[in-house]
């Protein structure tokens, strides 16, 4: 990384992350600090149920931290409104689109939505992002699909281009390559590191595929019952 | 919402079918009327018979217009409904509401003795009964949505909705055991469900409800497409879930209560209509499938209530049975076509 776009695009400060019910408070974590720069892939391990979706839910703002703050290009979470936050950050997640009747196109389409008026009318700005993000991941012989007749690699595919349409510094993938083989897994990653070459994003995924992640990643960030720890690549 | 391509001969093929479809339900009643009086006492002319010119504008006229606000209003409570559930089993009578709407006017019809005289004459007035069908299934999808934001998995929702179903009518139940045999068949006479009661009064306010009802589902157009991808993601791109949530169920409640109110409880429109939309318009954009499932909610409610009619018979069957006589087995025909019902 040169020196000179260390731009911090999303900070961790002293964030501890859990569960709140009416009866008690579970923290899963000790106080996490970590900051990321523009354009880095960063691997998020740790083994099952040590918080990676926690920690990925917290800093996507779709569950409160119980301490501390976190900053998106120095902006407090707390302090963004829904649509501000859908201009910084975009997400791809584990479970499937609710209707899995909505074709390729359809679904990465939507990822316009922060940008598109009441209706959501897409102008020929939104349909050429939405062509490049379609053959970024090249899906384009998937295009006119329905979800339900794509397969788990092809869907994370297509999930991925959503959320390059919505054209956010920063994208928060959660487990990416999981139920995918090899070939996939490894298509996906190297995606993802083009996509932080080529276009500057950001990016943050958690992952079980350590050894790729390794390999790829700039940083990575690793959860363990103690402690969780930002490490840099050594070359 | 990029869609694959215009769906412009769709639409006019729709509303070709829903101008034939409207004529021929004019046409055809107990009494027989030539098409060529039909069509002159229908836009003002001189038909030969006077008593032709007051069935065709006092009676067919609102009754075909009272079916397309039906039809139209209830598929696109069916629609939202199974956007904002993400379940494709969902519509307003599947979630208690149109159970909900018939609490109200259970409590309103048969309660009404216990006001006696003067009052219960009030109450019966064709306002009373809309708004009391329309708080009772607000009522009611209140609940199942109260208790929606506590139960994640939509399946368990579906069955609650389906107690709240079963309660409010163990409760018409008892009210019905206290009240008189008059009352009584009042009642069942709405819950028959009837097309041809409405009138041009009823009819204006009917449409003011349903418009505002369709007005908020309009506006609802980019959320609800937001929502095809579930909760999570339409939060991420910006979207507010809570006003949405709100405006949907306005929206529904105002739908599905006020048809109910004067239609009577109307089955199976709500749930089949989108499914069917869904086979000829292949995308989810409700861009075009909300007025799609207006215009063939429209259509089919014609059409159900010309066969309900009987044509050239003195007898008229209840709207309500036709619905379910011929939706259920169309619901049936997809499940058993495609195994499995997407949304």
């Amino acid at each position: 990384m040169n020196s000179e776009n260390k731009h911090i695009v999303l900070k961790a400060k002293n964030i501890i992350i859990g569960y709140t019910s009416k009866k008690k408070t579970v923290s899963i974590s000790e106080s996490i600090n970590f900051s990321i720069n523009k354009g880095e892939l960063i691997g998020l391990v740790g083994t099952n149920g040590i918080g990676k979706s926690t920690l990925l839910r917290t800093l996507a703002s779709m569950q409160p931290s119980l301490k501390g703050s976190v900053f998106i290009n120095e902006n407090d979470l707390e302090n963004l409104s829904p649509l501000e936050l859908a201009n910084e950050l975009s997400i791809v997640l584990t479970e499937a689109p609710a209707s899995a009747n909505l074709s390729v196109l359809e679904l990465v389409s939507l990822g316009r939505h922060p940008y598109t008026n009441w209706i959501g009318s897409l102008s020929e700005s939104d349909l050429d992002i939405i062509n490049k993000a379609i053959q970024a991941t090249g899906i384009e012989a998937l295009k006119h699909q329905k979800c339900f007749e794509l397969s788990d690699g092809q869907l994370q595919k297509v999930m991925i281009a959503r959320a390059l349409t919505q054209d956010t510094p920063l994208i928060l993938l959660d487990e990416p390559t999981t139920h995918l083989d090899l070939y996939h897994r490894a298509s996906i990653l190297k995606l993802l590191k083009e996509l932080t070459i080529k276009s500057k994003k950001t990016i943050l995924f958690s992952t079980h595929e350590i050894d790729l992640a390794i390999q790829l990643s700039d940083k990575m960030i690793v959860m363990t019952s103690e402690k969780v720890f930002l490490t840099v690549r050594i070359i | 919402m990029e869609t694959q391509k215009s769906y412009k001969l769709h639409f006019i093929i729709l509303l070709l079918l829903l101008a034939i479809a409207f004529f021929i339900n004019i046409g055809l009643g107990s009494v027989s009327i030539p098409f060529n009086e039909t069509l002159s006492a229908l836009f003002g002319g001189e038909s030969s018979k006077s008593s032709w010119e007051f069935i065709i504008q006092d009676y067919r006229l609102p009754k075909a217009i009272t079916a397309i606000l039906a039809g139209g209003g209830l598929a696109v409570s069916g629609l939202l409904m199974q956007t904002l559930f993400r379940n494709p089993l969902a519509g307003p009578f599947v979630l208690g509401l149109s159970s909900g709407a018939s609490l109200g006017v259970a409590f309103l019809i048969l309660g009404a003795g216990l006001f006696g005289g003067a009052l219960g004459g009030l109450l019966l007035s064709s306002w009373s009964l809309v708004i009391a069908s329309a708080l009772g299934s607000f009522l009611v999808l209140l609940a199942v949505l109260s208790v929606s934001f506590k139960v994640k998995d939509t399946m368990t929702l579906l069955i609650i909705g389906l107690m709240f179903g079963s309660v409010t009518a163990a409760i018409v139940s008892v009210l019905s055991y206290f009240s008189n045999a008059e009352q009584l068949q009042q009642f069942v006479f709405w819950s028959f469900g009837t097309l041809g009661n409405v009138s041009w009064q009823g009819i204006l306010i009917l449409t003011l409800c349903v418009f505002l009802g369709l007005g908020l589902s309009f506006i609802s157009i980019k959320p609800l497409n937001a929502l095809l991808l579930g909760e999570n993601y339409a939060k991420s791109m910006g979207i507010n879930i809570k006003k949405t949530t709100l405006f949907i169920i306005l929206a529904t409640s105002l739908l599905a209560g006020s048809i109910t109110a004067f239609a009577g409880p109307i089955a199976f429109v709500g749930l089949a209509v989108p499914h069917l939309t869904r086979q000829y318009f292949t995308t989810s954009n409700h861009l075009i499938l909300l007025p799609a499932v207006l215009i063939s909610g429209a259509i089919l409610m014609l059409v159900c209530d010309t066969v309900a009619q009987l044509p050239f018979t003195e007898f008229t069957l209840p709207i309500n049975a036709i619905t379910s006589l011929i939706g259920a087995p169309v619901v049936i025909w997809l499940l058993v076509r495609k195994r499995k019902l997407l949304f």
